[in-house]
């Protein structure tokens, strides 16, 4: 097994952080398809309702888990309202969180609105400034959620404790992981409802997240392939997932929760809701030890 | 009018006056000033503080001369009107060092004393250190050698800490020390993470980050830092690099040196003599891990 020596005795960020990093996924994965559902979904108003309500709380949870885990709450503010040093992705991560809570509590405001609209037999947004309200701030979401399912790598990369962030791919990787999250709970929101798992929003969310999982597969190959012979710290990183303490991980929750699950149930010959079900939560689940995993391994 | 060039440095000084014939001269040994290219300027009643703020560059017409000034909106309006009623004089500048450090690996004899008086300075809890020595051992009898090579945090010119830390704790000071500022940090860790030197640990009393600041509260004494105070083989040289005529510069400059960890790309402000290439032995290390270092067996 490889030894490498490290600046510290201990990394310095915990499993915490990583779990911060799967929920910052999931968060940012809900508001991309979110996006995609108010164009596509023919219960689009619901899935974004509700997948709003998924990324505030898990936005609320990851920010707690960070104020936790880092500790001195009260100066936290300061990543907030300084701006003397937007080199650091940290900074600017803190800002795009709040400026994501933000946005969802304005979206669920307007979505509320027009639940009530729907509700009274009302069934086309009045034109102007209403329309455009409601498209500007969906752009937001969508331009805030995809910046944070990139940024972890953005942060990572300029570290020596998590080298796999640093590899050619790990961006890809981070951005489909979390659309993989989000399609994921999509798909289990609009299979939870009375037929819904036979509707054909579920069928378009189960094709995508399936599509999704091909392409993390492809990616996570070409990674094994980009990493040869890529240092002595990400060689060390690589063989720590696939030999050491994070293969059970990595080839149980990865590999095999995440892919061949999700992948194996297409070739049911019937699709019941509970197997729907369970390979959207495989799914999720692979996705977050992906993100997990690309923190902690070194 | 009264001066010090950046040998005299004095931090309170007003340094580097204009001559008559437009040259700048110090007051104690009428050498001519440094003429680096960015200087900090403060006026009068102008709090340094400004100094870190961000500015505008702007170049200036000064006694005749030109220089290049980072300065704020206000500062500049102040100067203007400053030197305007007579108030300001603006041909003075404060002196700005570049504060550096050589380590001479052929004379550290391993003694920990720069360790133990950094310990005593700042009260460094057990386990973390701003500074401290690595005992390196290379080859095998009867060609082994042992190698002491002394490691602190290295006041890097482009330092990651610096600008990977969210809330602006991190900051550089004029003459080059970078330092926490304790209230503003959060412990958020991500400057611990940057460092490749591992120099940065969480004091655990003050739930804070800390590291070596070059003992910035001694030198703006005109004191040395600790560690180079005690060294009793004077294998550590305190000073101003860009000063050619101060100990750190002559030294420098007749001896091949040579930075930790290069391949960082940090620019580092400690410098080493180091014949043997000690350092690459430590390419991997960081400042922290001695605890991690085994002990000799001892005894039977």
């Amino acid at each position: 097994m490889t030894t490498v020596a490290y600046p510290l005795l201990e990394p310095p960020w915990g499993p915490l952080l990583g779990i911060y990093f799967i929920l910052i996924g999931l968060a940012s994965g809900a508001s991309l398809v979110s996006l995609w559902a108010r164009h596509n979904a023919d219960d689009g108003v619901r899935l974004e309702w509700v997948l709003d309500w998924i990324g505030i709380g898990m936005l609320t949870v990851a920010s707690t888990i960070l104020l936790v885990d880092l500790g001195r709450p009260t100066r936290f503010f300061l990543m907030l309202t300084e701006f003397s040093n937007l080199h650091s992705p940290m900074s600017v991560g803190a800002k795009v969180v709040a400026l994501e809570f933000f946005l969802l509590a304005i979206s669920l405001y307007l979505l509320h609105r027009q639940r009530r609209a729907l509700a009274t037999g009302e069934t086309r947004m009045a034109a102007g400034p209403t329309q455009w309200t409601f498209l500007t701030m969906r752009f937001m979401l969508g331009l805030t959620g995809f910046f944070l399912a990139v940024y972890p790598v953005v942060l990572l990369s300029r570290t020596w404790s998590s080298p796999l962030a640093k590899s050619p791919g790990s961006a890809l990787i981070f951005l489909v992981t979390a659309a993989v999250m989000g399609t994921g709970l999509a798909w289990i929101v609009a299979a939870s409802r009375v037929g819904g798992a036979e509707s054909t929003v579920a069928a378009q969310l189960g094709r995508t997240l399936m599509a999704l999982v091909c392409i993390e597969m492809i990616l996570l190959g070409l990674e094994a392939l980009a990493l040869v012979n890529a240092g002595p710290r990400t060689e060390a990183a690589v063989e720590e997932l696939t030999h050491g303490g994070g293969r059970t991980a990595f080839w149980g929750l990865v590999v095999g929760v995440g892919m061949a699950v999700p992948l194996l149930g297409m070739l049911l010959p019937r699709r019941p809701r509970a197997a729907s079900l369970v390979r959207a939560v495989a799914a999720i689940v692979g996705a977050g030890a992906t993100r997990y995993l690309l923190f902690a391994a070194r | 009018m009264p001066g010090a060039c950046d040998r005299h440095l004095k931090r309170s000084r007003i340094c580097a006056t204009p001559s008559a014939s437009g040259g700048y001269f110090c007051i104690d040994c009428r050498r001519p000033g440094s003429r680096r290219g960015e200087y900090n300027l403060v006026a009068q009643g102008i709090s340094a503080a400004y100094i870190r703020s961000p500015g505008i560059t702007a170049t200036l017409g000064l006694a005749g001369r030109t220089a290049s000034l980072t300065l704020a909106p206000a500062e500049l309006l102040l100067l203007f009107l400053g030197g305007w009623v007579g108030r300001t004089p603006l041909g003075e500048r404060a002196c700005v060092a570049r504060f550096g450090m050589l380590i001479d690996l052929r004379t550290c004899i391993g003694c920990h004393a720069c360790s133990v008086a950094c310990k005593a300075e700042f009260d460094v809890p057990l386990g973390a250190f701003r500074d401290t020595v690595k005992y390196v051992e290379e080859g095998k009898y009867p060609k082994a050698r042992r190698h002491f090579i002394p490691v602190l945090c290295n006041h890097c010119e482009d330092a990651p800490c610096l600008e990977a830390c969210p809330t602006g704790a991190i900051s550089r000071l004029a003459d080059g020390q970078v330092v926490i500022e304790k209230g503003d940090c959060n412990v958020n860790r991500f400057c611990m993470s940057a460092c490749p030197y591992g120099a940065i640990y969480v004091d655990p009393d003050e739930n804070v980050a800390q590291k070596c600041t070059f003992c910035e509260h001694r030198t703006t004494q005109g004191l040395e830092p600790a560690c180079v105070e005690v060294c009793p083989t004077k294998c550590r040289i305190f000073g101003d690099l860009d000063d050619p005529g101060a100990e750190i510069a002559q030294k420098a400059n007749a001896n091949r040196t040579e930075v930790w960890k290069e391949d960082a790309g940090t620019n580092p402000r400690v410098l080493y003599i180091d014949p043997r290439g000690a350092l690459g032995l430590i390419g991997a290390d960081g400042v922290q891990v001695d605890t991690r270092s085994k002990m000799p067996a001892v005894g039977p």
